[in-house]
């Protein structure tokens, strides 16, 4: 009977009722079991512990379960945790749905049987919801943990992994929100202690992300806005400007997708160009042609754009630039010797990879060879010399190498 | 648990292949199962390309004393090896170099040569679906590319996939021990690249003696541009972290630059689709102006020993 009932208790935590609402729908009980057995095959969202309670609810507990749905009505039925996300409909998958349904979980027991269970499915959720990065939302998720049950009060409790389960849980929330680049605040802090006490594993994880995100957050030396503008033009300035790395580059937006223009596609076309490539493209000679190749690619952050480039084969005289050498030279010895000046400092003598110039970038809707006709046209009125020198299209898709060929 | 990597068996160090748990035996008694599948295909075809050899032709004599031979001859081959390594030693004709140079430059990328001191690993080992590749480009540069891909092998192990790595291979002395890299002259660590504007990030693993140390990588990011302008990168080696298997550990410590066994680029950035990193060179300077030692916290982060502190038989404290 004791036996009868432990099992019985585990059946209510490891499962929720549906309940009726306008927004959920009912639970089928024979797909349930089913699925239940076949979900939990396929790929655990609980962990690993819980399926060994499963398999032996299911094998020994069987009989149980079908009395159970024949005499009880359908609210009482097997669900998984994730199916009360699932049920969901797709196109209302929003911050406040999700909330809700955190919210019918906190409020409908007070012990919060199952919360293990249920916030594992919630993390996995989160993505479809499109809350992974929010962290109001984490905060509301550690607040489905019960407050102070799992603080140790003697140093046995202390000493031996209180509730090794639950801090678990708790670290992978904070894992999650590391994954996800989320920087906790002081009410995750709060929530932290109340639920798990102060010298436990959540909160160690908790310091260590306090401590390691602020070192890494300004190391990068591109910064992109966030989130990205989703303006494409707006998108190709960030990129063209990025590329060009010259404060007094002219961007120019030679098309804009509203303009009129003879050809049938519609599309914008952004250009860069800096004061020495315009120089540099004045000095050109007029007989060796220029070519435009592309389309190679560009990633911000998880974006990408396609660019082309303006560019000619290198030419006898150019200067080659090398990586800039020591300019404080010590003794009489190295000043005048550049064969002594090599031999010490060979990474400053290191070759220039034999290329030619790059006179403008350009960055267009559609690839298309009209969008690359306008381009031309738009850099011909700024830099007068292009009219006579001949471009050639050396077109190719973004998969092929991104090394400019020579 | 704490095994020491210097305790090696003879078969160690005259290159017989053993089992890397035991040391013992060779071939699969403790091998992991191999998700790809891909050892038992090459197995059986070694098998089918010298079984078609060898099986109708018996040994003969000139074969048999050849492979008698073979281990005394492998031996000798070394120890010449090593008579070199310590000649070499002994005799400090860099010395002048060593006292005066600024930098030094690792790998120039102008031909094969330096490729094939690197290797290429992606979460293909692990069941994912990440390509990469480490090729000759057409400037003549290293390029390293391919794709990343964030779909979770279903193997109810792992949690995340998605990433690509080149390393540069062990260097080797005699009798198949590691040899190290020393960089303790210099400090900062010096690329020229050309990216797609992704973020990488440079590795650095060295000896350790203890197991415990064998996964430390030391790590730190650099960010690409992109575009066709190359871009130099310059990383002090006070900058890097330490971390183990993937976990940013607690007690950091600044990398051992003298005994520095393999540098590493690898791409881990949560982003789907393909990726170009193109290297010209990759080379360390001593730069004088930058001062800093460790960027990152190293006090003690343990527990307060308040009771049972173990206080000195005599202190000086006082004197």
């Amino acid at each position: 009977m004791a036996h009868l009932s432990r099992i019985f208790s585990r059946q209510v935590q490891l499962c929720v009722r549906t309940v009726p609402g306008g927004l959920f729908q009912q639970c089928r009980n024979s797909l349930c079991i089913i699925t239940y057995s076949r979900a939990v095959q396929k790929g655990p969202v609980c962990p690993p512990g819980s399926n060994r309670q499963v398999a032996q609810l299911h094998s020994s507990a069987q009989h149980l379960a079908k009395k159970d749905t024949q005499e009880r009505n359908d609210t009482r039925a097997l669900v998984l945790h994730k199916q009360v996300f699932e049920d969901v409909d797709p196109d209302v998958r929003t911050k406040a749905n999700f909330l809700k349904v955190l919210d019918n979980f906190t409020k409908k027991d007070i012990r919060r049987r199952g919360h293990v269970e249920f916030i594992y499915a919630a993390l996995a959720k989160m993505k479809d919801f499109g809350v992974h990065k929010d962290l109001e939302v984490y905060n509301k998720l550690l607040d489905v943990f019960p407050k102070n049950v799992f603080v140790p009060t003697n140093f046995i409790q202390a000493l031996y992994n209180h509730y090794p389960r639950q801090q678990e849980t708790g670290i992978a929330i904070l894992e999650q929100m590391e994954y996800n680049g989320v920087m906790p605040s002081a009410e995750t802090a709060d929530l932290i202690i109340k639920v798990f006490g102060f010298r436990s594993h959540p909160m160690k994880k908790f310091r260590r992300i306090l401590y390691w995100f602020p070192k890494f957050k300004h190391i990068n030396p591109f910064p992109l806005p966030d989130p990205l503008p989703a303006d494409p033009v707006d998108l190709a300035r960030l990129a063209l400007r990025r590329m060009a790395d010259d404060r007094k580059a002219e961007f120019k937006i030679y098309q804009r997708e509203e303009d009129e223009t003879e050809s049938n596609i519609k599309t914008y076309v952004t250009s860069i160009q800096t004061v020495e490539q315009q120089q540099m493209l004045a000095e050109h000679p007029k007989d060796v042609p220029v070519y435009v190749e592309g389309s190679f690619r560009l990633w911000l952050k998880d974006k990408h754009v396609y660019y082309h480039i303006l560019r000619s084969d290198l030419l006898g005289g150019t200067k080659a630039q090398a990586m800039k050498e020591r300019e404080w030279v010590e003794d009489d010895m190295t000043k005048n010797d550049e064969q002594r000046r090599r031999w010490l400092d060979p990474v400053a003598f290191v070759e220039n990879v034999p290329e030619g110039p790059v006179f403008a970038m350009c960055i267009t809707g559609s690839s298309c060879q009209e969008s690359l006709n306008t381009w031309i046209k738009g850099l011909q009125e700024d830099n007068p010399a292009l009219k006579k020198i001949p471009v050639v299209f050396k077109l190719s898709s973004a998969s092929t190498q991104l090394a400019a060929a020579q | 648990m704490m095994t020491i990597r210097t305790l090696r068996s003879p078969q160690l160090a005259l290159g017989v292949r053993v089992c890397g748990r035991c040391w013992r035996h060779d071939g699969p008694r403790h091998q992991r199962a191999d998700p790809l599948g891909t050892d038992g295909a090459r197995t059986e075809a070694k098998q089918e390309v010298d079984g078609a050899q060898t099986a109708a032709r018996p040994k003969g004599f000139r074969t048999k004393v050849a492979e008698f031979f073979r281990p005394a001859r492998d031996t000798i081959n070394e120890v010449r090896k090593y008579a070199n390594e310590t000649w070499t030693f002994m005799k400090r004709d860099d010395l002048e170099q060593l006292m005066f140079e600024d930098s030094r430059v690792l790998w120039k990328f102008r031909g094969p040569e330096d490729i094939d001191q690197w290797m290429v690993a992606s979460d293909k080992e692990m069941g994912g679906k990440s390509e990469a590749h480490l090729t000759l480009s057409e400037n003549n540069t290293a390029f390293f590319h391919g794709v990343t891909n964030l779909e979770v092998p279903k193997d109810g192990v792992t949690r995340y996939s998605g990433y690509a790595a080149m390393r540069s291979k062990q260097q080797q002395a005699a009798f198949n021990r590691r040899s190290q890299m020393d960089f303790s002259p210099f400090n900062v660590l010096n690329l020229r690249v050309r990216g797609d504007g992704r973020s990488y990030m440079i590795t650095m693993a060295a000896e350790g003696y203890f197991s415990s140390q064998w996964d430390d990588l030391w790590c730190y990011f650099f960010f690409t541009r992109g575009g066709p302008h190359w871009q130099d990168i310059h990383i002090p080696f006070s900058k890097f972290f330490l971390t183990s298997k993937g976990r940013v550990q607690d007690a950091q410590c600044p990398v051992p630059k003298d005994r520095i066994n393999t540098i590493g680029i690898t791409l881990g950035d949560k982003i789907n689709g393909p990726f170009e990193l193109e290297i010209d060179f990759m080379g360390v300077t001593m730069d004088l102006t930058h001062k800093e030692e460790f960027a990152y916290e190293q006090y003690y982060q343990g527990p307060r020993r308040k009771r049972f502190t173990k206080k000195p038989l005599l202190s000086t404290k006082d004197w």
